[in-house]
């Protein structure tokens, strides 16, 4: 498996780049959205690859909202990546159902590496909408990969650090069904994963049984279905913050928007 | 599958999600006279997989660096990968199956009804979300909408684009054009490597 010639920034020391480079290219696979671009190829930990929302388990007041980043990290890795303090984590939230955020939850780490402590701003009302960001008031701060909970003066618990990848999929599949999803198939990165670029080579996913092609008059393939991101043990990084609902809501439109960005001043 | 009386809420669904997308043109502009560091957008992301699925790699920079409200990328690129394949599409379902997909995903945002509450959340690894439920009017398993850490989001998307999960939800009519080898990825049938979730902070799990 060749590497591929990636680009990161971010202050980290050049012996930890040059292991993570290592490690992050010879893995070129793309998720739910990992991998999604050259600009996130070559700055991983913007690369956003899930976002999840959810009632908070122990209290149905909170909501609490997560983005994974930094797609593919490895056990060996772990002491090597965090997040970027080039970049602003940004969750926005729309509340009156117009599409335009309303309100935005702010994060960026002070430092590179995993001593890192992350200044979290919000929830507030943004400066600006669209795709430029200013940072609004701070609210609090906490350590990387701090599991403790510990509230911020405004009842939010945020929790920054590495976890395994929640996501699955047949992704080496997906791939040779559609060729021009994978990162790999497109110039100048390499065909590292072994995905033909050319045609489909593939009409099915795996995993059908007997009975369902016999239900639908198929001959779907019975080959047993894969999980490429478990199967290999990859982590990522999660961005978890627990928020009590009451900072969200908006009574007269209780369904929100949700999606999460990472920005840079330079854009890159 | 079953059909699910959700067609007049799927409707609505639809028609406010159309609504929301037209004529907002949110501002790229940057505001004169700042003083703080301005931070442009590079990454955006919110339901998942619809850029995997829908649009080439390549266009995935112009998406990541557009709102909701103004990505016309995306929306041109779900419709043409729903279309026929004569017309460079993909799936080849039906305009009316094709049109509520596109009403569903656009604007893309994750959806969450901050006044429901989930029913059974609280024991380790119960379910505290159910994906596209607000837009299915909880079909998906409750109204809360939002997406759990193990709601298995590829067989819902998959089913939708390609197996008949819209005509079963009373969304559109039955097209009869499902590609059944491709509606699901068969990860949710024991083949996967589900985690298990505990109900304390921060939730997830430690790494591998």
């Amino acid at each position: 498996m060749k590497g591929n010639p990636v680009r990161i920034v971010g202050g980290m020391t050049l012996a930890l780049v040059a292991g993570a480079l290592l490690l992050y290219g010879a893995h070129p696979v793309r998720g739910s959205d990992h991998q999604d671009s050259p600009t996130t190829v070559n700055r991983p930990a913007a690369d956003i690859t899930d976002v999840f929302a959810y009632q908070a388990p122990h209290n149905p007041n909170n909501v609490v909202l997560q983005m994974d980043v930094w797609p593919l990290i490895t056990h060996s890795q772990l002491g090597m990546v965090a997040l970027d303090p080039a970049v602003m984590y940004q969750f926005k939230i729309d509340n009156t159902g117009d599409g335009v955020e309303d309100l935005v939850i702010q994060l960026q780490p002070t430092t590179a590496g995993t001593g890192q402590s992350i200044n979290v701003y919000g929830p507030g009302k943004p400066n600006e909408t669209g795709t430029y960001s200013s940072f609004i008031p701070q609210t609090g701060s906490v350590a990387f990969n701090d599991r403790s909970g510990t509230p911020l003066s405004n009842g939010m618990k945020v929790f920054v650090g590495p976890t395994k990848d929640p996501f699955f999929f047949d992704l080496l599949t997906f791939f040779n069904i559609i060729p021009d999803r994978y990162y790999g198939c497109h110039a100048p990165f390499t065909n590292a994963f072994g995905v033909p670029c050319g045609g489909a080579t593939a009409s099915s996913f795996n995993g059908f049984t007997s009975a369902f092609n016999q239900q639908h008059s198929t001959s779907c393939s019975l080959t047993p279905a894969s999980d490429t991101l478990s199967s290999h043990q990859f982590n990522v990084i999660a961005i978890v913050v627990e928020v009590p609902k009451s900072l969200l809501l908006n009574p007269a439109h209780p369904v929100m928007g949700v999606w999460a960005t990472t920005s840079t001043t330079s854009g890159s | 599958m079953q059909r699910h009386p959700f067609r007049v809420l799927l409707t609505g669904a639809a028609l406010a999600a159309l609504a929301g997308c037209g004529g907002n043109t949110v501002g790229n502009q940057l505001p004169p006279n700042r003083t703080v560091p301005q931070y442009q957008q590079i990454e955006r992301l919110s339901r998942p997989a619809v850029k995997e699925a829908f649009e080439a790699f390549a266009n995935h920079d112009q998406t990541n660096r557009s709102s909701p409200t103004n990505d016309g990328a995306l929306q041109t690129a779900i419709q043409t990968f729903l279309g026929p394949p004569a017309a460079g599409g993909v799936a080849n379902r039906s305009s009316a199956i094709s049109n509520f997909i596109v009403s569903v995903l656009i604007p893309d945002e994750m959806k969450v009804d901050l006044s429901q509450t989930v029913a059974g959340c609280g024991p380790p690894n119960a379910p505290c979300a159910a994906y596209l439920g607000v837009e299915t009017g909880g079909a998906t398993g409750s109204k809360f909408g939002g997406r759990w850490l193990n709601d298995d989001t590829i067989k819902t998307s998959l089913g939708i684009i390609f197996g008949n999960t819209v005509p079963a939800l009373g969304g559109a009519p039955d097209d009869g054009n499902e590609s059944w080898c491709l509606s699901d990825d068969n990860l949710s049938n024991g083949e996967g490597t589900f985690q298990s979730y505990g109900n304390t902070f921060p939730y997830v799990n430690q790494p591998y």
